[in-house]
């Protein structure tokens, strides 16, 4: 299968390259910009560990092909704290929300969109809005915790 | 002994929580080549042959070129 020329609109850049029509964004980011801070888990859309921004919406780049992406706003982990961590960051590093850390990027993705969307989400709401990350570690309630922190919620 | 009982930061924190964080799948070296460890399908079983083509892997590895592919197992 031929290649096809791509253009995306990634961190704020317009990046010009060649993917097969049926390469995933994922695949995209990683081997072809060398974005490599996105994380391949599952590649089935269960693990949220390849979380990305498409204007500003979460979606599992394993399975969105890049190709359909048109001149959406693609935002990846390098495109959020990338010159120094964000509050959100600095919060789970200070609750001990990052163990293994491959699971890391993609819930700082999931939960940067939240947050820009409800700067005030109380417990439930964040749990909710966690059910397509999954972390192998377990540390979910310290990554509850980071929200609430920078959110100003309570448990 | 102030470090006991005290909650220490993970110096790898922040790469972590920023993307920066480099994994083994994440490390390309030139001329590098994948392998895969092949096991029996059945329990207990004996390997008697595989049926991978001794050429891929002297083209350079199990998926060639520079692109990472799906390991065949």
């Amino acid at each position: 299968v031929k290649d096809v020329q791509l253009t995306l609109n990634v961190n704020g850049r317009t990046r010009i390259l060649e993917a097969t029509p049926a390469a995933t964004l994922l695949d995209v980011l990683r081997d072809e910009l060398g974005l490599i801070g996105t994380k391949e888990g599952c590649v089935e859309g269960e693990c949220g560990a390849c979380t990305v921004l498409v204007d500003g919406r979460p979606v599992d780049s394993c399975i969105f092909a890049a190709h359909s992406v048109g001149s959406r706003e693609v935002t990846t982990i390098e495109g959020v704290g990338a010159v120094e961590a964000t509050p959100l960051q600095q919060a789970m590093i200070k609750a001990g929300a990052v163990q293994c850390g491959f699971c890391t990027p993609g819930f700082v993705m999931t939960l940067t969109a939240l947050l820009a969307e409800n700067p005030s989400p109380d417990e439930t709401t964040i749990r909710r809005s966690l059910a397509g990350n999954i972390c192998r570690c377990t540390g979910y309630s310290q990554i509850v915790d980071a929200v609430l922190e920078v959110s100003g919620g309570e448990r | 002994m102030s470090a006991l009982g005290a909650a220490a930061p993970r110096k790898d924190a922040d790469p972590k929580v920023r993307g920066t964080a480099a994994y083994g799948v994440d490390v390309s070296l030139p001329g590098m080549i994948h392998g895969a460890i092949l096991r029996s399908p059945v329990a207990k079983g004996r390997i008697r042959r595989t049926r991978h083509q001794q050429g891929r892997i002297d083209a350079g590895g199990m998926g060639g070129g520079h692109r990472r592919r799906r390991p065949l197992a």
